[in-house]
C-alpha cells in the first residue's frame, strides 16, 4: 500500500514538472472554478478585461499580513474599482491549512471586508497546479487579449511583517498601472514569497 | 579612569550573573516549535577585541529555519542588534543549508538545529556590564508556518583577559560546517543551454571532495536564477564535478555569474562564484 502510494505520488511529481506552469508573455491556461457561492467562472468569459489571481490561505502568516494591514483589500477595491477583474483562488485541500468550505469563506470575506470579484474554491489544487502557484500570497496578472503579464510575488518586501508594507513597491499595481497606460510590463516577473500553497493529495 | 573600581563592579556582576542557570551568559525564549538562546564564546569583554555570539535555535522535530535564501517559500530570520556604545556586530554566518522538499516546491533551510554566528567588535573604552540585545524574527514552518519574534538580551563583564565559556564547543561545531572560500585552485564556470545553467568546477591541485554519502548540492544566492524545485544532476570526472541545473521560469534576463554554495557534505562547503556563457 505504502508503495503504491509512494508510485503514485512519484508520478504525480513527474506529471506536475513536466506540466508548463504559467508563463510571462504566452496565453494564460484557461481553467473554469466554482466559486463561493456556487456559479462557475470561466477564466475566457473575462477576455477583454484585465484579470487578477491572488491565491490565498487564511491562515498563513504572509497573507494575513496583507489582509490583517488592509492592503490587499485596498488593492482589490481600487483594482476592481477600475474594471479590473480579481479572483481569489485557495488551492488548500480537505483538512489543510486554509481549506474553507463555501460558507466559511463567505463569512471570512464579509468579515475581513474583501471585494475580490469572486474567490474560487479550488480544493483538488487543479487550478493552482495548471498555474504553478507556489506560495501564498501568488500574484498573476491576465491581460485583455488573454496572455500572462505578471507572475510573482506581490511586493518587493518577502517578510510576514506588516510594517514592511508601507515602504514597498507593489509589483501587482505597477503592472497594472503600467499595463493600462499602454506600457509595457517593466517587471514581469519576480519571485514569489509566503506559505506553500496547501495542496491536498 | 578607576581600573580596580569597574573590575570589581564587573565581578560583582558576574559573581551575581553566575549564580543564575545558564552561566548568567545567555537568555533563552520558548516559543512556538524551537527555543532559542543567545550565548557568547566568551564570558567576559576584552576592550578592543573581537568575540563571537551565537542565536541557537534548537527545532521541534519536522520544524525547519530557512537560510539567507530561503528557497520557493518562508524566510530566514533576521537580527536587530541593539548594542552598548562603540559595539559593532557583524553579518549573519550562514551554514550550509539543505534541500527541503514539500510537494512541488523546494526550500532552503534547516531542520533540528539552527546556529547563526555574529561577530562582535568590543570598542577599547569598554568597561562594565555590556548587555547586548538582539531583536530576532524568524518563520518557522512544518505543513504550517508561523511567524514569531523574541527579544534575547546578553549581559556580559568587561575584563582584561578573554576567558573561554562553555558554550565554546557549540562554536567549534558550527564553525566546521560554515561554507568556506573555495580553494584557490578551483576554477568554477558555468555555461547556458536553452533550459540549464551546466556549473562546472575543475578542482585544479587542490582536487575536488570525495563524496561523503549525500548528494552534493548547489544552493543559489540569488533568487529567480535556478528552478529550486528541480533536480540537480550532479556529476564527477575524476578532478571535475559537474552540476546540471534547470533555469528558473522566472528568468528573464541573462545571468553573468552564478553565486552560490557547493555542498559536497558536511563540513565539505564552499562560495563559488561561475561566470556564465551563452552555449555557441
Amino acid at each position: 500500500m505504502k508503495r503504491a502510494l509512494g508510485l503514485l505520488g512519484l508520478l504525480t511529481l513527474l506529471l506536475s514538472t513536466c506540466s508548463f506552469a504559467a508563463k510571462v508573455g504566452e496565453a494564460a491556461p484557461d481553467f473554469t472554478g466554482t466559486d463561493s457561492n456556487g456559479q462557475s467562472r470561466k477564466l475566457s468569459e473575462y477576455r477583454g478585461k484585465y484579470v487578477v489571481l491572488e491565491w490565498h490561505n487564511q491562515g498563513c502568516p504572509y497573507t494575513k499580513k496583507h489582509y490583517e494591514s488592509g492592503n490587499m483589500q485596498k488593492l482589490q477595491k481600487d483594482w476592481t474599482g477600475k474594471g479590473v477583474v480579481w479572483l481569489t483562488v485557495i488551492s488548500s485541500g480537505p483538512g489543510k491549512q486554509g481549506y474553507v468550505t463555501a460558507s466559511e469563506e463567505n463569512d471570512y470575506v464579509r468579515k475581513i471586508n474583501a471585494s475580490p470579484t469572486a474567490v474560487l474554491l479550488d480544493p483538488k489544487g487543479d487550478i493552482g497546479r495548471l498555474y504553478g502557484a507556489k506560495t501564498t500570497p501568488h500574484m498573476y496578472i491576465i491581460d485583455p487579449e488573454g496572455r500572462l503579464i505578471y507572475n510573482g510575488a506581490i511586493d518587493d518586501r518577502p517578510t510576514s511583517d506588516a510594517s514592511d508594507i508601507p515602504g514597498s513597491k507593489n509589483y501587482v499595481s505597477t503592472a497594472l498601472e503600467e499595463a493600462t497606460s499602454g506600457k509595457p510590463v517593466s517587471t514581469p516577473a519576480t519571485t514569489p514569497y509566503g506559505c506553500t500553497v496547501k495542496y491536498g493529495q | 579612569m578607576q581600573p580596580f573600581s569597574s573590575r570589581s563592579v564587573a565581578t560583582i556582576a558576574w559573581l551575581l550573573l553566575a549564580s543564575f542557570p545558564f552561566l548568567g551568559a545567555a537568555e533563552r525564549v520558548t516559543s512556538h516549535h524551537l527555543r532559542l538562546n543567545l550565548v557568547s564564546e566568551q564570558s567576559v569583554i576584552v576592550p578592543g577585541q573581537e568575540f563571537s555570539v551565537a542565536l541557537h535555535f534548537a527545532l521541534d522535530p519536522g520544524w525547519h529555519l530557512y537560510w539567507v535564501n530561503p528557497g520557493d517559500s518562508g524566510e530566514p530570520p533576521r537580527v536587530e542588534w541593539k548594542l552598548p556604545a562603540g559595539f559593532t556586530a557583524g553579518a549573519l554566518e550562514w551554514p550550509a543549508p539543505r534541500r527541503i522538499n514539500d510537494w512541488q516546491v523546494v526550500d532552503y533551510g534547516y531542520e533540528n538545529e539552527l546556529v547563526l554566528l555574529t561577530r562582535v567588535q568590543a570598542p577599547p573604552g569598554a568597561d562594565g556590564t555590556a548587555d547586548l540585545q538582539a531583536n530576532v524574527k524568524w518563520a518557522v514552518c512544518r505543513d504550517v508556518c508561523i511567524a514569531d519574534r523574541a527579544q534575547l538580551s546578553l549581559k556580559l563583564p568587561v575584563a582584561s583577559k578573554a576567558e573561554a565559556a562553555p558554550p565554546k564547543v557549540l562554536f567549534e561545531r558550527t564553525r566546521a560546517n560554515l561554507p568556506r572560500v573555495a580553494p584557490r585552485a578551483w576554477k568554477a564556470s558555468a555555461v547556458s543551454t536553452k533550459d540549464s545553467f551546466v556549473l562546472t568546477i575543475r578542482g585544479g591541485s587542490t582536487g575536488i571532495p570525495p563524496k561523503a554519502g549525500v548528494e552534493p548540492n548547489f544552493f543559489p544566492l540569488e533568487k529567480q536564477q535556478i528552478e529550486n524545485a528541480a533536480p540537480q544532476k550532479f556529476s564527477a570526472t575524476g578532478n571535475t564535478a559537474r552540476f546540471v541545473l534547470k533555469k528558473s521560469e522566472q528568468l528573464l534576463k541573462p545571468v553573468a555569474t552564478l553565486k552560490g554554495v557547493v555542498s559536497f557534505g558536511p563540513g565539505q562547503s564552499f562560495f563559488i562564484e561561475a561566470p556564465v556563457s551563452e552555449r555557441r
